[in-house]
């Protein structure tokens, strides 16, 4: 009877243990079974973060036909490595020795030694001793450390590295205001960089990457595999442009010449295809140099050279806007002619310049020089502000101010934006009948359009202005500016192509051809003898162009000694390889004897767009079509067979017949 | 027994090949993570060798160079004389 409730007792024990185990396995192998796996999980594995690239920006090397060359990089993401040191890892007697051997491997600067040593004493066990190391100074440094570590029995990783990329410029200061850079500093969760303007603003959403993810086991020695990738790093999309990187060279080379000579305050010049309306340059001297940015935003008097003043800088014309003025009177011309009405006008025609009054004005229109008599021809080669103001009144008699409003916005694309891909693009300013200034007086008045004849009371950017040439360089067609010719995501995916042939095919026609035709012929004797543009003829090509010298609008009123100087011009006639406008801001004003002012668009800016079409039309391999226009006292030159050269004699000698 | 010995050392002799075949996977399965970092590293310094050649060979340099007489006699073609093969 004992034994058996002994036995019962033991029966039971070992029951009640059994179910116990029982019941605690059920616990941890199934009812706790997601913890535990994660906690396993988490011991076993552990994730790292795959950077991405940052998409980059090509230049255009498909300008030279049968000159098939690799794609140009204008950025590129270089690997680089942080430095960071774990301060409680190090003990407190090899703290000095060791910053101090750092300082001497890593060349930190003297003004930055006490705070490299500073950060072996804060507390914490990350902190960041220096940024942007190439990886043979990581090398230097690890040279040194693992058998200084290994002797003093420190741990290796109280110094370790975190590899990055540095958006970095083969090319160095060019094309810097338009590509502009990304900050150093990084997001630390996201690993976004954070950009300073520029394109690099304008596309930051397609530069931008993801980074991905993979899963790596533990292993104290050896790593069995490279991990399991979770999601895959997204790389930003690469942006091809249309500017070329030996003509932006050359446009930069050539401003640089051309402000210093001038001793003006900046300048700039933008080259344009005219029938796609592809950049293919856009220089602004001074430079801005992308790898030193926070040089120039740390600085007040060099933060304006960080921006790009051919798009956001609205100015008057001048006299170069004259050819536009031409185009709007001869295209009333061509509505009466297509009425079967008398035209305004005949381009041949001897129409009186000697009185400057104009209705609503307080003071008469001059001309630089005396005219008597003047036609269309003579009118533009002279500058001439009151022939200009003539045609522009019979214009508005005819038609009024709304019609002539209507042709420069809808013929030429003026007073909005252009659309082109850059930031803080100015829309400029073309004044509207009927609307107030903000101190109430009319935009529009009486005398408005004879100021905008003459290129003024109306504000345009560079690429506005380019625009509206391009119409008459390209046979009638408003062109839409851009910078990009495609944009290829890392996957290879096309988000963008600019170089389809449909895109060319939707430009619309805004002006006949015969108008076109007749503008370019009145254009051709500006840049001769006679013209004020002589200085930009480009020697061997045919070429048009027109000056401008714009006094600038200072606190309110112009200014005498403050101008805006510009030339505009395409080359060459037929078929351009491009338009060109160069500006000359603020140069130094001052009468050079036996040449004229220093600061007029024909002195400070033509040559300099002589030489950037010069240059530019050579690297392009286009052949010259005027072989016998070069200056006199060159063996090519012939008065008789050089381009446009017998008809300025022509002119010349039909203007001293009415003007004797 | 004859028969048993031979069977137990068949088994034995297979056994080891196996074990032997495991070890040379598990020696490549760690060697791949080394290769794997040896390449990544070997395209990053061609990367930024690459942008090294890109700093010489910008074309400021370029038409620096262009611009010195032993270089004189260096022309740019023109289009219409470039012979195209195609």
């Amino acid at each position: 009877m004992k034994d058996k409730k002994q036995l019962m007792i033991v029966c039971v024990s070992i029951f009640a243990v059994l179910s116990l185990l029982l019941t605690r396995f059920y616990t941890l192998q199934v009812v706790e079974n997601a913890k535990w796996n994660q906690i396993a999980n988490g011991q076993h594995y552990f994730c790292v973060r795959e950077p991405f690239l940052r998409g980059t920006f090509f230049s255009n090397t498909s300008l030279r036909p049968h000159h098939p060359e690799d794609p140009q990089r204008l950025v590129v993401e270089v690997r680089k490595v942080h430095l960071y040191v774990d301060p409680e890892s190090i003990p407190e007697a090899y703290k000095k020795e060791i910053a101090h051997q750092l300082i001497a491997c890593v060349d930190v600067s003297d003004d930055e030694k006490d705070r490299f040593s500073d950060q072996f004493h804060a507390r914490s066990r990350s902190r960041k001793l220096k940024m942007w190391m190439d990886p043979h100074q990581q090398q230097d440094v690890l040279d040194w450390w693992f058998p200084y570590a290994k002797e003093h029995n420190i741990a290796k990783n109280a110094l370790f590295f975190v590899p990055d990329y540095q958006r970095s410029y083969p090319f160095g200061k060019l094309l810097g205001q338009v590509l502009h850079t990304v900050q150093k500093q990084r997001d630390e969760l996201t690993k976004q960089a954070s950009p300073t303007g520029g394109l690099e603003l304008y596309f930051d959403e397609l530069l931008s990457g993801q980074l991905g993810l993979r899963r790596l086991m533990r292993s104290p020695i050896n790593a069995l595999e490279t991990g399991e990738v979770l999601s895959e790093p997204e790389h930003g999309a690469d942006i091809y442009l249309t500017i070329n990187h030996t003509l932006q060279v050359i446009a930069e080379e050539e401003i640089e010449k051309g402000v210093k000579w001038s001793k003006a305050k900046n300048g700039w010049a933008v080259m344009m295809q005219p029938q796609t309306g592809e950049i293919l340059a856009l220089a602004q001297y001074p430079f801005f140099d992308p790898a030193d940015y926070s040089n120039y935003y740390n600085h007040t008097h060099l933060i304006e050279h960080a921006a790009i003043k051919a798009i956001s800088d609205a100015e008057e014309p001048g006299s170069s806007f004259k050819p536009i003025t031409v185009a709007i009177a001869l295209l009333a011309n061509h509505e009466l002619n297509q009425r079967g009405e008398k035209e305004l006008f005949h381009p041949e025609e001897k129409i009186a310049t000697s009185n400057g009054k104009f209705p609503g004005r307080s003071k008469p229109i001059s001309d630089t020089g005396h005219h008597k008599y003047l036609n269309m021809y003579m009118g533009l080669q002279k500058s001439s502000n009151i022939y200009l103001g003539r045609i522009v009144e019979r214009v508005i008699k005819k038609f009024g101010d709304g019609w002539y409003r209507n042709a420069l916005c809808q013929h030429f694309g003026l007073g909005e934006k252009t659309g082109i891909e850059l930031p803080a693009e100015s829309a400029g300013l073309v004044p509207r009948p009927g609307k107030l200034h903000p101190n109430g007086t009319l935009e529009w008045s009486v005398p408005t359009p004879y100021s905008l004849a003459m290129g003024h009371n109306l504000q345009l950017n560079s690429i506005q202005f380019l625009r509206a040439m391009s119409v008459l360089a390209n046979g009638g067609y408003l062109v839409q500016p851009t910078l990009v010719r495609k944009i290829v995501k890392g996957d290879g995916v096309c988000l963008l192509d600019h170089t389809l042939p449909s895109r060319r095919e939707s430009f619309p026609r805004t002006l006949p051809i015969e108008v076109v035709q007749e503008v370019v012929k009145t254009m051709k004797y500006d840049t001769k003898k006679g013209g004020t543009a002589r200085r930009g003829d480009v020697w061997g090509y045919t070429e048009v162009g027109k000056t401008g010298t714009a006094e600038k609008v200072i606190r309110g009123s112009y200014s005498k000694n403050q101008h805006s100087s510009n030339f505009i011009g395409f080359t060459p006639v037929i078929d351009p390889a491009f338009v060109l406008l160069v500006v000359i801001d603020e140069p130094e004003h001052k009468f050079i004897p036996g040449v004229g002012g220093n600061h007029y668009g024909g002195m400070c800016a033509a040559p300099v767009f002589r030489e950037i079409a010069r240059r530019s039309l050579e690297y392009l391999g286009v052949p010259p079509d005027d072989p016998f226009g070069y200056p006199i006292g060159d063996p090519r030159h012939d008065p008789e067979k050089g381009d446009w050269l017998v008809e300025v004699k022509q002119l010349q000698e039909k203007y001293e017949k009415w003007n004797k | 027994m004859k028969p048993l010995f031979f069977c137990l050392l068949t088994v034995a002799i297979l056994l080891v090949v196996y074990i032997s075949f495991c070890n040379q996977l598990s020696q490549m399965q760690m060697e791949i993570p080394q290769i794997g970092r040896v390449v990544k590293r070997l395209e990053e310094d061609n990367n930024r060798l690459q942008y090294e050649i890109e700093c010489f060979e910008n074309s400021l340099h370029l038409l620096e160079l262009l611009r010195q007489p032993e270089y004189s006699h260096l022309k740019m073609p023109y289009r219409n004389e470039v012979i195209d093969e195609r």
